[in-house]
């Protein structure tokens, strides 16, 4: 089993850092929410605003042509309107993705053409044009330039402020301490879950990370896991 | 006069009643094989859809055991035994996967080879009836009865319909089935509904151009259209449109080189892509 004893409730309007090593199920979870996955028990329910997910990787079909426009407007697909040609409010919300993403001037090029960075943007320029109440981002930073990463904390800040839930999987202890309000630690069950200050003391990430945390500075843990290559 | 001169050995050929009725029927085929071949190319089914075309036969050979008593074998029953063989093998593909562990190649082979032997088996049992092994694997365009022409297209409509219902949700799930999920999608299912249209696609277009080259209409016209535009539903037009002229113009060559049409059709369509993919004007339709 990848997960088991998790329990907990996401407010709208909170951040949530999903902190534990590679395999201890945060994507898992996020698979579990948006129903790829069934429970085997227990129940997962997402609210009536539903839910957006960036998962960590793309496995992009490079024989599949579609330009960084069409991929943000694949954001406005959704459920009952699969035949539904998009109206104003559409194009309005997938200018505004391109342009809160700095990517406007990419929209005509293929996806399979941009860099690491421009094509993170337009994963996530399609994740904000979903407008939904739970956006759930896996390891976002993983691989992306400075800039990038500035524009996804900004949107996280963003998407907090208008009323959205916000879980971020990381492998940054640091930053699930100062930059989140609450934090889940996984490590195949829930380990703690609660305001960064509860959850990122000492005992609770050795028990998330076991062998894979490390002492920097005699201040800062960090968790190694993430330098070895497997499935997160 | 001079315009019936040039045009003579393009127009002539159709006089005969047998050659316009092929014409049609590979008309009707291209266009569901080039539309339905997008999705086997964006998806990298190539090998689910050759799996298929083999799967037919034993299908086919059992539909017409059952149905043919003195006259010829319905149709009807050839479609759905045909498009049987077909889910049967899909299915026996994913259970040998799942059972072995085996990959998805190797998994798919050995089921395609098991359903074209049993094909060949089980219709070397029935050649005595008005059936021949030729035509199941090359297909025989010019012995299509002008009768089947509105099963063919009434068949091809409903699919490409269900595809035009279907199209975000293949789109989606194959961009992502994991963003797919999050949308609501059913990946599964989905998945299964593309996996049904391929199968339909490869059972309406055996009849034409045979078992063996139908993949050849599934994959030479998304291939070449992929080499004209970068635009999805325009790849989908322009792949209908490319393996809907093969058809007519592979005839035309059957007839001015006296050589099989199947093949022919297939040669032509083929033929397109190698020089569109030799040539790469990339992206001139947008």
């Amino acid at each position: 089993m990848a997960l088991a004893d998790v329990d907990l409730e996401v407010p709208y309007g909170a951040t949530v850092a999903v902190l534990g090593p590679n395999g201890s199920g945060k994507s898992t979870l996020f698979a579990s929410a948006v129903g790829l996955l069934r429970p085997i028990a227990g129940s997962i329910g997402v609210g009536e605003r539903g839910v957006a997910w960036l998962p960590q990787h793309l496995d992009l079909s490079p024989a599949l042509p579609l330009t960084v426009s069409d991929v943000v407007q694949m954001g406005r697909w959704r459920k009952g309107r699969w035949l539904r040609r998009l109206g104003r409010e559409d194009r309005r919300r997938v200018e505004e993705a391109l342009e809160a993403l700095s990517i406007a001037d990419l929209a005509d090029r293929q996806l399979t053409e941009l860099s690491g960075g421009q094509r993170q943007r337009a994963l996530l320029a399609q994740v904000m044009a979903q407008d939904a109440g739970l956006v759930l981002l896996d390891e976002p930073l993983s691989g992306v330039d400075h800039p990038t990463a500035e524009v996804i904390a900004g949107l996280i800040a963003r998407w907090r402020e208008q009323g959205r839930a916000v879980m971020v999987a990381t492998h940054d202890l640091h930053s699930a301490a100062h930059d989140y309000d609450l934090v889940l630690a996984l490590n195949g069950r829930a380990v703690a879950f609660g305001e960064p200050a509860a959850v990122c003391t000492e005992p609770v990430m050795r028990d998330t990370f076991s062998g894979h945390l490390a002492r920097l500075d005699g201040e800062d843990i960090v968790d190694t896991s993430h330098h070895h290559h497997g499935a997160g | 006069m001079e315009a019936v001169a040039v045009l003579g050995p393009l127009i002539e050929p159709f006089e005969a009643e047998f050659m316009r009725t092929g014409a049609a029927a590979a008309v009707i085929v291209g266009v569901l094989c080039g539309s339905i071949g997008v999705l086997v190319v964006i998806r990298g089914m190539a090998l689910l859809a050759d799996s298929f075309a083999h799967g037919v036969l034993p299908g086919v050979a059992i539909a017409v055991l059952l149905t043919t008593a003195n006259a010829d074998p319905s149709q009807v029953a050839v479609l759905a035994g045909g498009l049987a063989g077909g889910l049967v093998t899909a299915a026996g593909t994913a259970l040998i996967r799942r059972r072995s562990g085996l990959s998805d190649d190797t998994a798919a082979a050995v089921m395609f080879v098991f359903m074209l032997a049993l094909g060949v088996v089980l219709i070397s049992r029935v050649s005595n009836f008005a059936v021949d092994l030729t035509a199941f694997l090359f297909g025989d365009v010019l012995a299509v009865d002008a009768g089947e022409l509105p099963l063919t297209a009434a068949l091809a409509a409903l699919v490409l319909g269900a595809f035009a219902l279907l199209y975000r949700p293949i789109v989606l799930t194959t961009f992502d089935r994991r963003r797919a999920a999050a949308a609501g999608l059913p990946v599964d299912r989905v998945e299964l509904a593309t996996m049904i249209l391929l199968a339909f696609a490869v059972v309406i277009g055996f009849r034409v151009v045979g078992a063996l080259l139908v993949l050849g209409l599934l994959i030479a016209p998304p291939a070449a259209a992929a080499m004209l535009t970068r635009r999805l539903p325009t790849m989908i037009a322009v792949s209908a449109a490319i393996a809907a002229a093969s058809g007519p113009l592979g005839l035309l060559v059957s007839w001015h080189f006296d050589v099989a049409a199947g093949a022919s059709i297939v040669l032509v369509a083929v033929g397109i892509s190698i020089a569109l993919i030799a040539v790469r004007p990339r992206g001139r339709l947008g």
